[in-house]
């Protein structure tokens, strides 16, 4: 028997290679960095902070842009003050000191505009240490008046974070890095980074309901993304409890954090529905004719990032229509609770960037829209571009949650051409493929908790 | 990294990396113009690279991420593969075993396949390994034990067909 082992370290992988001279290769790359500035430039930069930040800045039933439910609800009673016992220093040394209000203890690239600064809160308290022979660490949270300034304030820094990060990429001292950041409704991170030594503040802002809570450390690894996303992962394992916490904040209180659904009471809508039912109207508003079988769904993915199957998914249905030159894909999938379901979705949000290469002077453009539908809903568009010139083809990916149920829906369309501009037209696209999805989402209330 | 330490990067880790995703993806060409788009890329955001512990690693990750992103668009019936960033080279007909080693490594699942050509061809530790994959390095012993078993098995199999 061929020992496997032997085989893969005695690999062989052919006779030289005849690659891209690497002058060519540095042009191709003065290219991308050209474009990827004018983006910033040509787009508006809070544009592109909007894109570049964690989608989850548009996470939640309700951003602050959305219009008003059909239904009036009654009016929330935000808390306004800070409970005594709220557990700010959890986790930080004993010495920390702890005081009403708020002063920045970490040094901002941009200047205070770039930052968080605790105005417009109602109430605000601040935990600082100082630590002799490591970095320090400073925890503040703020409450404000409602959900909408808090979530207003928190878009308002992701986006002067971002645009401090595309105006100061090619500074050699002081510069932002963004990081992954996924805590309470909606989150922030990243990196003000000092000099080429690699000292750096780490700081990471999470909202839930009217509060803002924001962590700031020093610490080095500036200029390595593995070291910073590890110094935002050190931060959400720190102040997890006091984010936990934070439920007293949020619009049903600690009592309804969890919307009445846990994982031992699995029933939804009118009895125990555990299961996707057979009849649901799946394809319902799908065209008809076509091609005759199925394909394997496409899998959401763009800029070198996939997004996995969801092998916590407790049922899944498929409905699909397809022909020479167009795939609709619906998938439908239930999770045990609205805390997963929503998890998946800002996985497949999660994976769009503005652009991204293809090779051979063709790049793949994505913009990333909020929707209106279901509980919270979200559009990707993407067209493919060579040399500048846009490529007839557009591809939408639409994900709608309610309760706890997530469709997924994804329109490859090859041959779609458009004579206005490829932004108006993703919008149209953008559109049609909500106004499509429609009866399904009216369907998805069997999913919820108060049922259809 | 000014333009000579970027030619010289690129030119003493362009064949290594290219034979490693090769490795990975069963296609020579392919994962030539994907190494070739990471190199670019890294270029781009050559400060990034400066500060990175292991630019090699970071090359071949993009290029991985790219090659798989790429092989996912064609499999979905998208855009043709994409163009050729230089002139497809005219290589030598492969051995009997070296074909069977790719196509085995085809057969197995992504995550082993991964795990086996970063361990045994690009040579990196399992420490290393369970760094650049993202994953504990349990993860990754995991891989390399199931990824191993199962490649001798198809070795196997193939090797009787041969002999039939």
């Amino acid at each position: 028997m061929r020992d496997p082992i032997d085989e893969l370290e005695n690999f062989d992988p052919g006779p030289a290679m005849n690659p891209m001279p690497a002058a060519d290769v540095r042009r191709r790359g003065d290219r991308i960095r050209r474009r990827n500035n004018a983006l910033a430039t040509v787009g508006g930069l809070a544009a592109v902070a909007a894109l570049a930040v964690p989608f989850a800045v548009f996470a939640g039933g309700q951003s602050p842009s959305s219009d008003p439910q059909p239904a009036p609800a009654p009016p929330v009673e935000w808390v306004q003050e800070i409970p005594e016992d709220f557990p700010l220093t959890d986790q930080l040394p004993a010495s920390t000191k702890v005081r009403d209000g708020y002063e920045m203890q970490h040094v901002p690239v941009c200047g205070d505009s770039q930052t968080w600064s605790a105005d417009g809160t109602t109430d605000a308290r601040q935990a600082a240490y100082t630590g002799e022979t490591e970095g320090g660490w400073d925890r503040t949270i703020g409450v404000y008046p409602t959900d909408r300034e808090a979530a207003r304030e928190l878009m308002r820094v992701s986006a002067a974070a971002a645009a401090c990060a595309v105006e100061t990429e090619d500074a050699k001292q002081r510069w932002v890095e963004l990081a992954q950041s996924d805590a309470g409704d909606e989150s922030v991170a990243y990196a003000n980074v000092m000099s080429d030594a690699g000292d750096m503040f780490v700081v990471r802002l999470v909202r839930v309901g009217n509060a803002i809570l924001q962590d700031s450390t020093y610490a080095f690894g500036g200029g390595d993304p593995r070291r910073i996303q590890e110094g935002v992962d050190l931060v959400t394992e720190k102040s997890a409890g006091v984010v936990d916490a934070m439920c007293v904040f949020s619009e049903d209180g600690c009592a309804g954090s969890d919307d009445g659904e846990t994982a031992e009471d699995p029933t939804i809508g009118e009895g125990a529905v555990p299961a996707i039912p057979a009849d649901f109207p799946l394809g319902e508003g799908l065209p008809t004719g076509g091609e005759d079988g199925t394909v394997p769904s496409p899998e959401p993915g763009a800029c070198g990032e996939t997004v996995p199957e969801a092998p916590e998914a407790v049922d899944t249905a498929h409905a699909q229509w397809r022909d020479l030159a167009e795939i609709r894909d619906r998938q439908l999938l239930t999770f045990a609770s609205q805390a997963e379901a929503e998890a998946y979705v800002q996985r497949v949000v999660g994976v769009y960037c503005v652009e991204e290469g293809l090779g051979g002077g063709a790049t793949r453009v994505s913009r990333v829209y909020p929707g209106q539908l279901g509980d919270y809903s979200a559009a990707a568009v993407s067209h493919n571009e060579v040399d500048g010139e846009v490529d007839p083809g557009l591809y939408l990916t639409e994900v709608v949650r309610v309760g706890r149920a997530v469709l997924l829906y994804q329109r490859i369309d090859e041959g779609y051409t458009f004579t206005d501009d490829v932004d108006r037209a993703s919008t149209v696209l953008m559109d049609e493929g909500f106004t499509e999805l429609e009866p399904v989402v009216d369907a998805m209330c069997t999913f919820t908790v108060e049922g259809c | 990294m000014d333009e000579r330490e970027f030619d010289d990067f690129y030119s003493a880790s362009f064949q290594r990396i290219t034979g490693q995703i090769y490795a990975m993806i069963g296609n020579r060409d392919e994962a030539q113009e994907c190494v070739q788009e990471a190199f670019a890329r890294a270029w781009a955001h050559r400060r990034k690279l400066d500060k990175a512990e292991h630019p090699e690693a970071w090359v071949r990750t993009t290029a991985y991420r790219i090659a798989v992103s790429r092989w996912r668009r064609t499999t979905r019936g998208r855009r043709p593969a994409d163009r050729a960033l230089s002139a497809p080279v005219e290589a030598a007909p492969p051995t009997v075993h070296h074909v069977a080693l790719v196509e085995a490594l085809k057969q197995l699942p992504e995550a082993q396949r991964q795990a086996l050509v970063l361990h045994h061809i690009a040579d990196l530790p399992v420490h290393d390994v369970a760094r650049e994959v993202g994953v504990p390095e349990g993860t990754i012993k995991a891989r390399l034990s199931r990824g191993r078993a199962a490649l001798a098995a198809l070795l196997t199999d193939e090797e009787g067909l041969s002999h039939a």
